[in-house]
């Protein structure tokens, strides 16, 4: 990964591990740290799966490295556990089959170890440790099959998960002391070749979304993990390209919630223009909220909003005291991520683009804009009398009317991209709204192509920060797992401390 | 470059090494260019001995109260616990209002810690002093004003070869490519250093002491550098430029492009 800031920190990678698949990992403490993901369970094919996992223990202890419940043989369950004799064990239950592990020497302490279990209904359970010869069930004749569903307790990383019974649940027990990496879970069961190619030989590790097919989740802990305040929020990176560029995406309340991007210049746009960004919710208190400079009589200006129904507006401001609009009222407010984009060409149309589609392009005879006074805002209108209610990401402006086809890229089959690489004109301003963006005592986040940075006001707080486009079985870690600069075959790479997303400047040497 | 407006690269003349070749027009003769006769002073202007170049973007900025970079054990244990040759190279821009005062800029050890847990650390004293210590008694002070002209980015490496029979002689900085011999020294520099599991940290050294400024390019060698490899990665450097350290025979063990 090249040099990037998550909160509440840059990672700047040593040059040379740069193009390597992993530059950082999660350190857990032995006592309390874990991740738990989110509605793993959902998606946990019962016919077919592998596990695949890296890990580094401090010590050799009696631990968990990964699994969903453990302690109670009424449920269809699995662990991957270590022992302090050096040994791995994969143990699966079965409620009416029983319990059947397999065992495996040795791993080594101080050093990254890859284990991998792969699954399937036929020929049950096969464990691999760093790419030696697998071994199966080592205590039955014949290795036992998941025959049910799994229990809905989520998966859980660096510990056993919660046990118990609903009415007597147990918290997480055998926490892990030691750092894990490249978590990825597969539907299918792998073959030895391909568990040989995810191991990577021993020189280096293979991305798993490299493999055919693709992993259903993929953790990469480190790289991309955020501190929202009290936890740690775990991207799920294999959502079969489904996942946005950006992870993440900033949650506004609809009432006070706000962030200032400024006056500058750039942003001063009294001719042509697009609005982008993406959404999940709807207007929240009074008036509309978006992204925008629309102000009261006598200082209006442009905004791309929706009211609470969820009606999208396309503002335009030809005069201080006058507007012209139009607004899409087919969309009613749902729990899934959108896209809407807003176009004036200049004596010749307003347009609306949602999802993708062109949905509102009323013809208009406005020649340019009213330079507004008010700063640019996402998440309210310039004047700050209109919110937004939920979930935003990716924001943009242009200062020229892009046309269809640009739009059909920016969509990216609903999929946020790196507009950095974007084919048409640049943005004047791009905000990713998550994705490099720090919290202080507000959230600043960065203008990825001009100067305009944004910084949050009203009561937005440090979790704030959520799920992005596209980005489901994300998990949750405890806060006080660390970020570590060292994954297999990547040491030495560098992680700030107390260092915000405006300490990377521009002022270089020459 | 920018201009350097004191006269380190006078002493240059007769030196073997083909430094200098780069660096003309500077004010005062800092870096400019000559030759091995025994005349000198001849300006061998035209064509740079610089490394290749790679596009540079960005630095870092540190606040002087609590920023810092902490890169983990990873370089200290890959060098090991008797290392006799290692360098640091980076490019430093101090704030000087207020003017610096001992202002950690690159240690192997315990930043929290006392110095006696740092085995390398590199500090600016004040404006005008630079410290390389190993642990707290072992050390070479360097006086030198760099700021005559104003504030602007200077190349810093310090150059470890324990092998050397003299204290004196273990230790080199380089500013901007040149040579600057310490005018202060203490205890005897060690013939060799023990790395292992020592975080390097950036911006930061022993007893909490952080830096305030821009650092850019930092990177770590596992050899001592010479002072025609100072001198080609100052050389290299130029507005949106910086040195291809990959492209030096034998690239760095770690580098920070910030």
């Amino acid at each position: 990964m090249a040099t990037e800031y998550f909160n509440d920190a840059w990672r700047i990678p040593n040059n040379k591990n740069q193009s390597l698949v992993s530059n950082y990992s999660m350190q857990f403490d032995g006592s309390n740290d874990n991740i738990t993901l989110d509605n793993t369970n959902d998606f946990l094919n019962v016919d077919y799966l592998t596990i695949s996992i890296w890990f580094k223990p401090v010590i050799a202890e009696n631990a968990a490295l990964i699994g969903n419940r453990y302690f109670n043989s009424g449920y269809m369950s699995w662990t991957i556990q270590l022992f302090s004799n050096g040994k791995v064990r994969y143990l699966q239950r079965s409620p009416n089959l029983g319990t059947s592990f397999y065992t495996i020497d040795t791993y080594n302490v101080g050093e990254w170890n890859h284990i991998s279990v792969t699954y399937d209904s036929v020929n049950g359970a096969k464990m691999y440790l760093n790419g030696g010869s697998p071994v199966v069930n080592t205590n039955q004749t014949t290795p036992i099959q998941y025959n049910t569903d799994f229990v809905s307790d989520n998966v859980t990383i660096g510990s056993a998960p919660a046990g118990g019974s609903t009415s007597s649940p147990t918290g997480p027990t055998q926490h892990f002391n030691g750092s894990i990496d490249q978590v990825s879970i597969f539907d299918y069961g792998l073959s030895a070749t391909q568990v040989s190619t995810l191991y990577g030989g021993g020189t280096a590790v293979t991305n798993p979304m490299s493999l055919s097919p693709k992993p259903i989740a993929y953790y990469q802990l480190g790289d991309q993990s955020v501190d929202n305040g009290a936890n740690y929020l775990v991207p799920n990176n294999s959502l079969n390209g489904s996942e946005g560029y950006s992870p993440y995406a900033l949650d506004f309340d609809g009432s006070n919630d706000v962030l200032n991007c400024g006056n500058d210049s750039s942003l001063q746009i009294t001719g042509a223009m697009t609005v982008s960004y993406w959404f999940k919710g709807q207007g929240g208190s009074a008036s509309i909220g978006g992204v925008g400079k629309l102000g009261g009589g006598g200082n209006r200006g442009f905004c791309l909003g929706m009211n609470s129904n969820g009606t999208i507006i396309f503002y335009i401001a030809p005069t201080a005291n006058s507007l012209t609009s139009t607004s899409y009222s087919s969309h009613t407010p749902d729990t899934n991520w959108h896209h809407v984009v807003g176009v004036f060409t200049p004596s010749t149309s307003l347009e609306i683009y949602f999802d993708g589609d062109r949905v509102k392009n009323p013809s208009t005879s406005t020649s340019s804009q009213y330079n507004a006074s008010n700063n640019l805002q996402i998440g309210a209108r310039g004047d700050s009398a209109g919110f937004f209610d939920g979930e935003m990401s990716n924001a943009a402006i242009w200062n020229t009317n892009l046309s269809t086809t640009e739009i059909t890229e920016i969509y990216n089959q609903g999929v946020p991209s790196n507009l950095n690489t974007f084919s048409g004109t640049a943005p004047v301003s791009w905000w990713q709204l998550g994705s490099n963006s720090s919290f202080n005592t507000n959230w600043t986040c960065l203008d990825e192509i001009g100067t305009n940075n944004a910084v949050s006001a009203g009561s937005m707080t440090e979790d704030a920060i959520t799920n992005g486009v596209g980005y489901s079985a994300s998990g949750l870690g405890t806060s006080s797992i660390d970020i570590k600069g060292d994954a297999p075959y990547s040491t030495a790479n560098g992680l700030s401390e107390n260092m915000d997303v405006l300490d990377r400047v521009t002022d270089v040497p020459s | 470059m920018p201009d350097n407006t004191i006269n380190w690269g006078q002493g240059a003349v007769n030196n073997t090494n083909d430094w200098g070749k780069a660096k003309a027009n500077s004010a005062n003769n800092f870096g400019a260019v000559y030759d091995s006769s025994p005349s000198g002073d001849t300006n061998l202007t035209g064509g740079s001995a610089g490394l290749a170049q790679v596009n540079n973007v960005y630095s870092m900025e540190f606040d002087g109260t609590s920023d810092y970079i902490d890169a983990g054990t990873g370089v200290g244990d890959a060098l090991g616990s008797s290392v006799t040759n290692f360098s640091v190279s980076g490019w430093f821009k101090t704030t000087i209002s207020p003017l610096p005062s001992n202002e950690g800029m690159f240690a192997f050890g315990d930043h929290t810690s006392s110095t006696n847990n740092s085995p390398f650390h590199f500090y600016q004293g004040s404006f005008n002093v630079f410290d390389v210590f190993f642990t707290n008694t072992k050390y070479h002070r360097y006086t030198v004003d760099v700021y005559t002209g104003g504030v602007r980015w200077i190349n810093y490496i310090i150059s470890y070869d324990g092998t050397q029979g003299t204290s004196a002689d273990r230790v080199k900085l380089y500013i901007d490519g040149v040579f600057l011999a310490p005018t202060l020294a203490g205890g005897t520099i060690p013939t060799s250093v023990n790395l292992t599991n020592m975080n390097n940290t950036i911006g930061v050294s022993a007893q909490n002491k952080f830096y305030r400024g821009n650092i850019d390019e930092l990177a770590i060698f596992n050899y001592s550098l010479t002072e025609a490899d100072a001198l080609s990665i100052y050389d290299a450097t130029e507005t949106g430029k910086t040195a291809d350290l990959n492209t030096l025979s034998t690239p760095p063990v770690a580098w920070y492009r910030m």
